[in-house]
């Protein structure tokens, strides 16, 4: 594999900018993904089995309500814990067009990727993905920003990449890390072609209202749950499950 | 119990969220509510009391006429004297509030009716005192004043204690003279009725005589009596009457009759022509036949003519006698029965018992008569007694009012000597005086206050933001809201770094909040040193 195109996921500076967590908490963090994608790995499956390679049943779409929720965190750190597990693989595409936060840290901004393949018939996106130095994990960046995002996305060359996608590796599961629901309409109609949604919320910080709203927006079938992000350890002891089985 | 705690926290936490937001708010708060202060002077209280005794020329006086001493009618007239132009005037320019320099009238004006509403006069009951009873009746009038200096305040409540006191015994000597007035005119309104109940009661006693009560009881006696009296007069007449009729029988008795019919003629000039002269005509008629039988024959008819006559007479003389068998006086007389002596006197016994019934009769009538008159008249003794008790009635109450106005003039004259004579009871319980330290609200007090709003206010809207704005703590509560599932729950990445950014966050913000409270306290302590400035003077 062409080095220069590999992708670092495990670099200081990422968890410098907080989007891989410190050391000491590597471990319980882990642990609550482990018991976050384990649902979602469940009901890939169960789809996969009912249909046949290329109908997208590994696409899966992480979003949230606001910005800041966490929503970049839990694609990356989801997208590594499926990564670990055996006989499947992830590929985490950047499909955030307003602002492609994933490709900028991970130093792909400027390289092509989905909006790109979006807007040239004639590309592969297969050939834009990218391996990184997780083991099992690829990545895809946004791509150029255009102007026509948003009609391209409304087009057939979606749903066409999409099968593209995922009839490459029927063992891949294919995260899109989407903008917040509340902010673009983008998320709609990538939510069109996915078959499972996550929805991140942030403890203490995203109002319930939005929360409501978002999941409205949201196709019931569709929506696997919900990701509280960013619980204070303290007040969890006595609500929160995620703190037990820990450590 | 945790659940509540925990939900405590929840709130807390939630809404520390907006506590920058709260600090803002805060600090704008207290520094719009410290311009207000400057605006604000310190007022200094000074107040008097004194102690009033009502109980003195007006109370009694007026007592028992139905008219109630409003102590709130004398309140406003005191208020009023006090607090009136002239009074104003002088205090004011007395206490420096009201200087030459100020020539303006309408800002004379508008400093006199500012003193004038910053004056509270204020009445209490004295029996509030205890001690004295409540009959004393006394008021205690307090005066309060404030001003925003001190001294002037006190200048101020002096002069309205003199004032009130001057004013006290005037206000009491008119209300004393008022009172005798009326006192007088009710006098002589009571006097003439007294004279009209007077009269009324007379007549009436004259109109019932002997049917008064109290003569009811010699009244029953004398019915008794009279009673007694008939009773008496019919036996009396019974005896007299039946000693009459015995005489009578003696009258008519054949011996009376033989008697008087061989009676000598009585050569008494009165007999001749009554009974006793008939007897001696019969005598001489029969000489007068027996002489003619001598010489002629029973036909001559000087014989026959005589013989006649005889019996003609005879017949008379019978006639009579049968008359005076039934009693007749003047058969009697004529038959010459009443010549003797006899009969004479047994006719005067006659004569007497006819008198004797026949007055007799006459008393058992009068006794009669005077029984019937008794008893109707006893009739009516209820009815006399009846109104005699309502005329009585009448004249003592009308007396009783008019010797109470009477006595109750006395002593109101005997007052009002007293009172020019200063015996008006007055105490000035509290003198006046005025705290050092200004009333409260004070300004230093109010910089507190403003404080304590700033930071109150900058709460509330950070809590009431967090109402309106709710946020998920807990997956629980994630699921109960949503309806959705929750995946699970992911933890601080960096807790410690986020730990260490609440800190340093956590420090600033007390320092928000710290120097809001010192700004507090300077502004304190520079009102304390009169740093500060003043707004506006007031008056």
């Amino acid at each position: 594999m062409d080095r220069s195109r590999l992708i670092s996921l495990c670099s200081p500076a990422l968890q410098a900018q907080g989007y891989l967590p410190e050391a000491a908490q590597e471990r319980r963090i882990a642990n609550q993904y482990r018991a976050i994608k384990r649902p979602i790995l469940q009901r890939m499956r169960a789809m996969a089995a009912k249909s046949k390679p290329g109908e997208g049943a590994q696409l899966l779409m992480v979003t949230s309500a606001l910005p800041g929720d966490g929503k970049t965190f839990t694609s990356i750190s989801l997208a590594r814990s499926i990564a670990r597990e055996q006989a499947i693989s992830a590929l985490l595409v950047d499909a955030d067009f307003i602002k492609p936060h994933i490709s900028r840290i991970l130093g792909a901004h400027k390289d092509p990727g989905l909006m790109d393949a979006l807007a040239d018939e004639s590309l592969d996106v297969e050939t834009l993905v990218r391996p990184t130095d997780v083991t099992g994990l690829s990545f895809l960046p946004a791509g150029r920003q255009r102007d026509s995002a948003t009609e391209l996305l409304a087009s057939a060359r979606l749903k066409a990449v999409m099968a593209r996608l995922s009839a490459w590796d029927p063992r891949r599961v294919i995260l899109l890390d989407t903008a917040p629901l509340l902010l673009s309409t983008d998320s709609r109609e990538l939510a069109q072609v996915v078959r499972q949604v996550v929805l991140v919320v942030r403890s203490g910080s995203t109002p319930q209202l939005a929360v409501k709203e978002a999941i409205s927006r949201i196709d019931k079938e569709k929506l696997t749950g919900l990701v509280l992000n960013q619980n204070e350890v303290k007040a969890n002891s006595y609500y929160g499950y995620g703190s037990y089985g820990d450590q | 119990m945790q659940v509540s705690f925990g939900k405590f926290f929840e709130e807390l936490h939630g809404t520390w969220r907006f506590r920058w937001q709260a600090l803002a708010v805060a600090w704008i708060v207290g520094w719009l509510g410290w311009a207000g202060v400057i605006f604000w002077s310190d007022m200094y209280k000074a107040t008097a009391r004194v102690f009033v005794d009502t109980g003195t020329p007006l109370k009694p006086v007026l007592q028992g006429l139905a008219v109630a001493q409003d102590a709130n009618a004398q309140l406003n007239y005191v208020r009023q004297s006090l607090l009136s132009t002239p009074v104003l005037n002088r205090i004011a320019s007395d206490a420096g509030l009201l200087t030459p320099q100020i020539t303006d009238p309408r800002e004379r004006a508008r400093i006199k009716e500012d003193m004038n509403a910053r004056v509270l006069i204020t009445v209490r009951s004295g029996s509030d005192l205890g001690g004295e009873g409540r009959d004393s009746g006394g008021v205690i009038y307090g005066i309060v004043y404030k001003d925003t200096v001190r001294e002037r305040a006190l200048e101020v409540v002096q002069q309205l204690l003199n004032t009130l006191v001057k004013d006290t015994l005037l206000g009491k000597r008119q209300g004393s003279q008022d009172a005798q007035k009326f006192l007088e005119t009710q006098i002589k309104s009571y006097e003439a009725r007294l004279g009209e109940a007077e009269q009324r009661l007379a007549d009436f006693k004259k109109r019932n005589v002997g049917v008064m009560p109290g003569e009811q009881g010699g009244y029953f006696n004398r019915l008794q009596s009279e009673l007694d009296a008939v009773r008496a007069a019919q036996s009396a007449l019974q005896v007299a009457t039946s000693r009459r009729d015995e005489i009578v029988q003696q009258l008519r008795g054949d011996s009376l009759i033989a008697a008087t019919a061989a009676a000598p003629p009585n050569l008494n000039g009165q007999n001749m022509q009554s009974g006793g002269g008939l007897a001696s005509r019969i005598r001489e008629t029969q000489a007068k036949l027996d002489e003619l039988l001598l010489k002629y024959t029973d036909r001559h008819p000087d014989v026959i003519a005589t013989r006649e006559n005889l019996d003609e007479l005879k017949r008379r003389r019978d006639a009579d006698i049968d008359a005076m068998r039934h009693g007749d006086a003047n058969a009697a007389a004529d038959s010459g029965a009443s010549s003797n002596p006899l009969y004479q006197s047994i006719q005067l016994a006659l004569n007497q018992a006819d008198v004797d019934v026949a007055t007799l009769r006459r008393q058992l009538e009068g006794h009669r008569a005077r029984v019937a008159e008794l008893r109707s008249a006893l009739n009516t003794v209820p009815q006399v007694e009846a109104e005699y008790e309502q005329l009585n009635r009448d004249y003592d109450v009308n007396k009783t009012q008019f010797t109470a106005l009477l006595t109750q003039l006395q002593k109101a004259r005997l007052g009002q000597q007293a009172d020019s004579s200063g015996a008006v009871r007055f105490e000035v319980i509290e003198p006046p005086n005025a705290n050092f330290k200004p009333s409260p609200p004070s300004r230093s007090q109010l910089i507190a206050a403003v404080l304590a709003a700033a930071l109150g206010v900058g709460g509330g809207v950070a809590y009431l933001r967090h109402q309106l704005n709710p946020v998920f703590w807990s997956a629980v509560g994630l699921a109960a809201m949503s309806g959705a599932t929750v995946l699970g729950v992911v933890n601080s990445a960096f807790p410690e770094a986020a730990t260490r950014e609440r800190r340093r966050d956590a420090l600033w913000y007390a320092l928000g909040v710290v120097g809001l409270l010192a700004v507090a306290l300077l502004l304190v302590r520079a009102n304390q040193l009169s740093w500060l400035p003043h707004g506006m003077e007031r008056g």
